[in-house]
């Protein structure tokens, strides 16, 4: 693809919920060089919206009339889950770079089929794991990877908890969303993939449906466990049925630990030349916009991608095969179809 | 000349650590600071008497570069620090330009993560 310094930039899906649309766009605009170009949006009252947050932006019905006529760089895939595989082949096809919103889909199948189609348009693909760029998971990838300061991580504990029933919409509709480790168990799965580098050896699942709360088919708790080569398990648990939770992260290494305890703060135990010492450290400022411009530069061959296809599609491949493993009821081991 | 011989001093006693050398160690220190291993401020260093370690920014002036530099001579490994705000912001303490840690396993755990120290020619010592 040729280089240029412009990138003209549309989403597909300006939903109100979460007003992802406009996020993606503000996120990109910040940029001089990205240009917030077109929106493409079933609802006509939020393509009007569009136009009220970016003036002079193309608005369309109809992907495919988007594609043709927009001449964009980039489309942001904001839609359900279960859309996400088949517009972006259908963006890629037509040589437009794609981010699509995470999860990057579904299933395995389904990442498959994206990442063969950007590679014979030879376009970008990549997943808004926007969270890589959180300031506690930064804190803890230099604690591990750089300072080493708990020497080889063993055992990974993740997730929260709360209780209270979901809301019945399509992120709670199981053939929709994926189910609901595929929210927010998509960022923390991204994170422990890169806090622990390791292949992976099997995912076991774990999933429990209130059985009171039947208007919605997400399970209300979900576990897995990783197990990586080098004898290393990652636990994580998303649950809105869990009275009583855990810390959003337990990290053990063979010669230290990390525990988040409050607000940003994490507490830090490591053994100094055969002594224990401790301190607490607080979590680094955010910056979510370093996704974006990571793409930029990518695009302006300058960077590597950071959120490549291959580790977006490693996510999939998790949560696909915890959902299986769950599955089979006694929580089967499942190797994932990405090691 | 005085100076030169200066000079010479500081680039003998003084091992460079970048930034992303130092950073590995901040977590180290942080623990220090708490446990009382290490000492804040360039009047703190000068007090003490039992230090192993003494991180000093590079925004400090030359003459106390070389002050420092001469700690090297007692057996202090002193190093020049390009950015050593990415160790004291852990404890949130970006203000402090010098820093020294005492004898201990503190010391010898920070040291275990540094590079080793450069060989010191003979005609760069004080003669």
């Amino acid at each position: 693809m040729a280089v240029r310094k412009q990138i003209r930039c549309g989403v597909v899906g300006y939903g109100g919920a979460f007003n992802m649309g406009r996020a993606h766009l503000s996120s990109m605009a910040k940029n001089p060089n990205m240009v917030a170009a077109a929106v493409c949006e079933l609802d006509a009252s939020r393509r009007a919206v569009a136009v009220e947050d970016f003036p002079g932006i193309e608005t369309y019905a109809r992907v495919g009339d988007m594609l043709r006529h927009a001449e964009l760089d980039v489309v942001a895939i904001i839609t359900p889950h279960n859309t996400h595989a088949k517009l972006a082949v259908q963006c890629l096809d037509a040589g437009v770079g794609v981010v699509s919103e995470k999860p990057m889909a579904i299933t395995s199948k389904e990442v498959k089929a994206m990442m063969a189609m950007a590679k014979r348009r030879k376009v970008m693909l990549s997943t808004f794991h926007n969270r890589r760029w959180d300031g506690d998971f930064m804190l803890l990838r230099d604690l591990i990877r750089k300072e080493k300061i708990i020497g080889k991580v063993y055992k990974v504990e993740a997730g929260f908890g709360g209780y209270g029933k979901a809301r019945d919409w399509w992120r709670a509709d199981k053939k929709i969303s994926g189910g609901a480790i595929y929210d927010w168990g998509a960022h923390f799965t991204d994170w422990i993939l890169n806090l622990v580098t390791e292949d992976i050896d099997w995912v076991s699942g774990f999933q429990v449906k209130n059985r009171q709360w039947r208007d919605y088919s997400n399970e209300d708790h979900s576990e897995y466990t990783i197990k990586f080569k080098g004898d290393c398990v990652a636990n994580l648990m998303i649950s809105n049925l869990a009275l009583s939770s855990r810390p959003k992260w337990r990290i053990l290494g063979d010669t230290g630990s990390i525990e988040h305890v409050s607000g940003n703060d994490f507490l830090i135990k490591s053994i100094v030349n055969g002594r224990q010492m401790e301190t607490t450290a607080s979590a680094y400022d955010s910056s979510w916009d370093g996704y974006y411009e990571n793409v930029y530069r990518h695009l302006q061959g300058r960077a590597k991608l950071v959120i490549t296809p291959e580790s977006a599609a490693r996510v999939i491949g998790v949560l696909e095969a915890a959902n299986l493993s769950a599955l089979s009821k006694g929580g089967a081991p499942v190797k994932p179809a990405f090691k | 000349m005085p100076a030169v011989a200066q000079v010479r001093v500081t680039s003998a006693f003084m091992q460079s650590l970048s930034r992303a050398q130092a950073s590995t160690i901040a977590s180290l220190v942080a623990m220090g600071s708490q446990s009382g291993a290490t000492v804040m401020g360039l009047s703190g260093v000068r007090r003490s008497r039992d230090l192993e370690l003494v991180f000093v920014d590079v925004s400090i002036s030359d003459n106390t570069q070389q002050e420092l530099a001469r700690l090297g001579a007692h057996g202090v490994r002193v190093f020049l620090v390009d950015g050593l705000d990415s160790v004291t912001t852990r404890m949130g303490r970006d203000d402090v330009h010098v820093l020294g840690v005492k004898e201990g396993d503190l010391a010898a755990g920070i040291v275990a993560k540094l590079p080793p120290p450069e060989a010191v020619e003979e005609t760069d010592s004080l003669t």
